[in-house]
């Protein structure tokens, strides 16, 4: 062999390792990436789109990786990344401008004024499924979404959600609070609409 | 601290993100607020209501085709294939001048890229499979050895040495590399692992591109793939092919022959 097919022939060998230190460190991720693409997404479809971008582009950008750093939270920026410039909707959600109306607490506020027995939650718990819950997640704009997906899905901290949304950690902070309350509205009005509690009367 | 202080940090105790001097304060506090413990307490419920839900989803979901799909992908890019919204990168007369080169590399290094694309069907798979259990060694599954052993010598005409050099047997299971059912045993040295093979030899067979490249050593010959990422030794015995693989290239597989008794 030449020098030059040499240098080439070591190449090929270096993508071969690149390709099965890609296969063993990222590609074990993939459950938790599309759990969280498919509540980000919304579809299947979308979401096994997402993942596979994701996994094409931190492949391309592997030997940017720093082996040893947080494998995880590095796949879970790329995708976000890719979820935020291609498939977040643009218009704004019309939730997220009465966000600010609902009060803190908002189900501490309403359950506890329906004088029920002690732990009112509890009661209220029981009627909601999982199916009810990733409805109201569904529901939330975008943009808080992101953000309570990963915190609730993902047990990301505020940082790690700050350095995957590229989001100064006040943000974080901010849209998780408003999630929260979004979600406690969500499944309030839930349960009124289907009879599991009756609105206090005014 | 006053409620008003200890509402503002209500999220953050939950989320286990304040510090320890503020939730020391915020405990404190609920300890002689009423209201505020009422409210802590639900929250604190309301949020681990949502994380048991949330917890749960979708985890049962098949991702076979998904992952298949994704290996394909890689598969895509390591040859090279031009990527799909990547060539605005590139002006029309760069373009022209990677096309003239792609052409060239294509004719000069097809008979390289040939060479890996054998690669890739013929030894990755058992690279990879080695690979897994050097990484980490809880992927490996272990099965009942003796009755491993026993079914080996059977099938195969085979023993199975318990200790080779300074390596001692582990384990093993059966495993489908290649579409081939073969048997995947692990010796260790305590900080190595060296991966043994034994296929049907009617059913695997040595990759054609070794088979000009043979090494006798004992009167048995060695096919000897030796690869950065991990290195293959092939033999025959009776009816089974071996295969050794290490990713330790200081040791020299040439040395370790499982069991040379024909039965």
């Amino acid at each position: 062999m030449s020098d030059r097919e040499e240098d080439k022939f070591l190449t090929k060998k270096e993508e071969h390792n690149k390709r099965i230190t890609f296969e063993t460190e990222a590609l074990p991720h993939m459950d938790a990436l599309y759990r969280t693409a498919l509540r980000m997404t919304k579809n299947e479809n979308d979401a096994e789109d997402l993942v596979q971008e994701a996994y094409t582009k931190a492949y391309r950008f592997w030997d940017k990786f720093e082996s040893g750093s947080n494998c995880r939270a590095w796949l879970f920026k790329i995708m976000t990344n890719i979820f935020i410039n291609n498939y977040r909707s643009k218009s704004r959600s019309p939730m997220a401008l009465n966000v600010d109306e609902i009060d803190d607490n908002f189900l501490y506020g309403q359950l506890s004024s329906l004088d029920l027995e002690e732990n009112p939650e509890k009661k209220f718990f029981s009627k909601i499924f999982d199916d009810d819950v990733k409805k109201a997640i569904d529901n939330l704009p975008d943009d808080f979404r992101v953000v309570v997906v990963l915190s609730f899905l993902d047990g990301f901290s505020y940082q790690e959600i700050a350095d995957i949304t590229d989001l100064q950690l006040g943000t974080v902070k901010s849209r998780l609070h408003r999630g929260r309350k979004l979600l406690q509205k969500e499944l309030y009005d839930y349960a009124i609409k289907n009879g599991f509690i009756k609105e206090k009367t005014k | 601290m006053n409620c008003q202080e200890a509402l503002n940090l209500l999220y953050e105790i939950i989320d286990k993100e304040a510090s320890e001097i503020d939730t020391k304060q915020v405990e404190e506090h609920l300890k002689n607020c009423r209201n505020c413990f009422e409210i802590y307490r639900m929250e604190q419920a309301i949020h681990d209501f949502l994380n048991e839900k949330t917890k749960n989803y979708d985890s049962s979901v098949s991702l076979d085709r998904l992952k298949s799909k994704v290996v394909k992908k890689l598969d895509e890019i390591d040859k090279g294939e031009s990527p799909r919204g990547q060539t605005h990168f590139f002006n029309l007369g760069t373009k022209m001048l990677v096309a003239a080169a792609s052409l060239v590399l294509l004719i000069a290094g097809g008979f390289y890229l040939s060479k890996f694309y054998n690669h890739s069907k013929n030894f990755l798979p058992l690279e990879k499979a080695h690979w897994a259990v050097a990484q980490n060694i809880n992927t490996f599954k272990n099965d009942d050895l003796a009755s491993q052993e026993s079914k080996i010598k059977k099938l195969f005409h085979y023993n199975l040495s318990e200790n080779i050099s300074n390596y001692t047997l582990l384990g093993g299971h059966p495993e489908n590399i290649m579409g081939v059912e073969m048997m995947h045993f692990i010796y260790s040295n305590g900080n190595n692992l060296i991966s043994v093979f034994i296929a049907p030899a009617d059913k695997f067979f040595i990759p054609s591109s070794l088979k000009s490249s043979g090494i006798t050593k004992d009167q048995i010959t060695f096919y000897d793939h030796n690869c950065r990422g991990c290195r293959l030794v092939y033999h025959k015995v009776n009816s089974s092919i071996i295969i050794t693989a290490s990713t330790n290239h200081d040791f020299d597989l040439l040395d370790f022959i499982p069991e040379l008794t024909a039965i």
